[in-house]
């Protein structure tokens, strides 16, 4: 203890910040806030990129723990227990004084705080929820905050906590309760579902009450989030999936997250630490989880018993339209909003600006292009005033193959990475014999 | 009937003065094909066409900025307004016929995209406001002794304005100073007042060499948080350069 008290906030914020990494949600939207006349801050609904880091992941919110001293022991985990790592906690006034001189500076655009279980989770949800208080009440901070809601604390505190934050996130760790009980014992699925239900309803509760009373304190006015590890539990994409879809049904969550396991410790019960993270899946769960969210697909309809796992050469959506040749081709002129959504190479601002464009006159392939439409992947899919742009053999195969030439732009670490994981069950999909397979990987048709 | 001399109507580069050489386009009543509007950075004179050069009238261009309000939409005036911040040629001559289409049509001016004028405009709109956006996010601010905060930014477009309004409203209790290098302008703020542009600021800019004691400090500890923050295993810097392109980072603590 005493060489704690030696360190400088300096050290201790790199120990933070490093046993913070692992989480991924960086987000500051949500909530829009302009402020008074007074104190420091404000909040813009889109959320700000402050900058961006070596690994390309955004950073936006100062993303600490306010103590990596944790009690548990997760096999995961960078900070569990058994690991012998530098161990340091932040004091409320440390973590107060570096939001400020940061948010001065706009390096960030608020903060970020998460805990190890220091003691037990009632005392750290104390502490962050302190912090939260002298930040909002004594610094007169009015930016951004998002904070994690430890399982096991007592739901007064997660209250409170809620009151000064404007996102509240309670991680799912793992997608299933099975994986969770194996590697991370001392927490249980039901034990993180409470406070996730408490934040739901108090966020329903305080609609009610702002719109009685215009000012009305806000609770979580930015929804609330989780995260699950994919990779470290063998759990297939369909599942995943069938989770995210009931939390954002059952639970009304603004997101969920997924975070490419990142071996840091060598255990039985894990992948082994030469794994790579799977990026290229982390990156198709993503893809889906828009659809999920903004196009009206249903995680059934993407993926199904026998194919449970999302192809690694063509995103969700080109899969899935090629699997429903039945559907297509779509009148850009006619079909409505959300059937437009569905078809590949039109997205929710494009399909919004077909909508309104055709109302003025009618649209030809030239104008798709001027709208922003990628007609490379949307010309088999379409037609203007009943035609298509070219004469097209209207079967899956062809399509295929021709979707396979059009370079998905994926981030290059997956591309190079993940070329070795290609399986050959795509192919199995469309019934493409095997010459036809490196035809198609050496990219010529 | 000769054919009409076409003119170029030449303004300053600013919301007013390209408004300003609108309302004179109009007024002269000479035919809206004939006339080409361009500022004068990016003017480049040829023998065929009438040059008359449009001094800045703010009431001028107020009364055109109400007319498009009202006439046509709040819409259309957001597009203009941004596009007019934009830092490329043509954007005048762009939102004059994106006005006469607007004037002529207004219900349906910001619906069609497919005429080549209303997408300029509404592109020219969306490529301000998105380095607007990026920008709001890689200001860095350092604290000069006196307590100032000094911000330095190269921006393709002018985005002064658009970032005094957000600054303005995130940090009301400050006393800062946004310098456009490349505009050499600067958007100064006073603490609880409104903020205003200033152009002779050479002699405030050597005078920003000396900082607080507590701002090494603290850059240094941002230095070391961007570091620590990054996930080796994930290293990309491809990823990060297409996110933060490399234009920024001369202006930017952590990536200098």
């Amino acid at each position: 203890m005493e060489h704690l008290q030696m360190m400088t906030t300096e050290e201790k914020l790199a120990i933070l910040a490093d046993a913070a990494k692992y989480d991924v949600a960086c987000t500051s939207s949500g909530s829009n806030r302009k402020n008074g006349r007074h104190g420091m801050g404000s909040a813009v609904a889109a959320g700000i990129c402050h900058s961006f880091a070596a690994d390309g992941r955004c950073i936006s919110l100062l993303k600490i723990l306010l103590s990596n001293d944790c009690i548990y022991d997760c096999k995961y985990c960078a900070n569990r227990r058994s690991n012998d790592v530098a161990r340091a906690t932040f004091t409320p006034e440390e973590i107060c004084s570096l939001t400020m001189g940061f948010y001065r500076r706009n390096y960030i655009e608020g903060l970020f705080l998460s805990s190890g279980v220091v003691k037990n989770p009632d005392h750290t949800m104390e502490l962050m929820t302190q912090t939260l208080m002298l930040l909002r009440e004594k610094c007169h901070f009015y930016g951004y905050i998002h904070v994690k809601a430890i399982p096991g604390a007592s739901p007064e505190l997660i209250e409170q906590a809620g009151y000064f934050a404007d996102r509240m996130s309670c991680n799912l760790e793992l997608p299933t309760g099975e994986g969770l009980a194996r590697l991370a014992p001392q927490k249980s699925r039901k034990k993180i579902l409470l406070p996730m239900r408490q934040i739901q309803n108090g966020i329903a509760a305080n609609k009610n009450e702002l719109t009685l009373y215009k000012h009305a304190p806000k609770f979580v006015p930015a929804g609330q989030s989780t995260q699950m590890i994919i990779g470290a539990t063998p759990e297939t994409d369909l599942q995943i999936m069938q989770v995210s879809q009931s939390l954002y049904e059952k639970f009304q969550l603004k997101r969920v997250f997924y975070s490419a396991y990142v071996a840091v410790n060598s255990d039985s019960m894990l992948p082994a630490l030469t794994q790579r993270p799977p990026l290229l899946r982390e990156h198709r769960l993503y893809q889906a989880d828009w659809l999920l969210r903004f196009y009206g697909f249903r995680a059934e309809e993407l993926l199904d018993e026998d194919h449970p796992n999302f192809n690694t050469l063509l995103d969700p959506k080109c899969h899935w339209a090629l699997r429903h040749l039945e559907e297509f081709p779509v009148e850009v002129n006619r079909a409505d909003y959300h059937t437009l959504l569905r078809v590949p190479g039109i997205g929710v601002t494009s399909a919004k600006r077909i909508c309104r464009a055709r109302r003025e006159n009618r649209l030809d392939f030239a104008d798709l292009k001027k709208i922003g439409v990628v007609l490379k992947r949307a010309i088999y899919f379409i037609t203007c005033s009943g035609r298509m742009m070219y004469t097209i053999p209207w079967n899956q195969e062809f399509i295929f193959r021709n979707l396979l030439a059009v370079k998905e732009r994926l981030p290059d670490l997956v591309r190079e990475q993940e070329l070795s994981f290609r399986q050959m069950s795509l192919f199995d999909d469309f019934n493409v014999n095997a010459q036809d397979q490196t035809k198609a990987l050496t990219g010529q048709i | 009937m000769e054919e009409k001399r076409p003119r170029v109507y030449v303004c300053e580069d600013c919301t007013e003065g390209i408004l300003s050489a609108v309302y004179e386009a109009y007024l002269s009543r000479y035919g809206h094909k004939y006339i080409t509007i361009e500022t004068e950075n990016f003017c480049q004179p040829s023998f065929f066409c009438d040059y008359i050069q449009v001094p800045t009238d703010i009431e001028h261009g107020e009364s055109v900025a109400r007319a498009i309000m009202k006439k046509i939409s709040g819409e259309a005036w957001h597009w203009v307004y941004m596009a007019s911040m934009a830092g490329e040629p043509g954007k005048a001559q762009h939102i004059y016929r994106f006005l006469n289409m607007g004037f002529a049509n207004p219900e349906k001016v910001c619906s069609a995209l497919t005429q080549d004028d209303v997408l300029a405009v509404y592109k020219l709109s969306r490529k301000v406001g998105r380095e607007t956006d990026k920008l709001m996010g890689f200001v860095r601010f350092k604290e000069l002794s006196g307590g100032i905060l000094f911000g330095k930014i190269a921006p393709k477009h002018q985005q002064l304005q658009l970032l005094g309004n957000h600054f303005a409203d995130r940090l009301p209790e400050e006393n800062w100073v946004l310098y456009d290098e490349n505009r050499r302008m600067a958007c100064v703020h006073k603490a609880l007042g409104p903020w205003v542009i200033q152009k002779d600021v050479e002699a405030f800019l050597g005078r920003t060499e000396k900082i607080s004691e507590e701002e090494a400090e603290f850059s240094h500890m941002w230095k070391t948080f961007f570091e620590h923050i990054a996930i080796d295993q994930r290293v990309n810097p491809r990823l990060q350069m297409q996110m933060m392109p490399k234009r920024f980072w001369s202006n930017m603590t952590e990536m200098k």
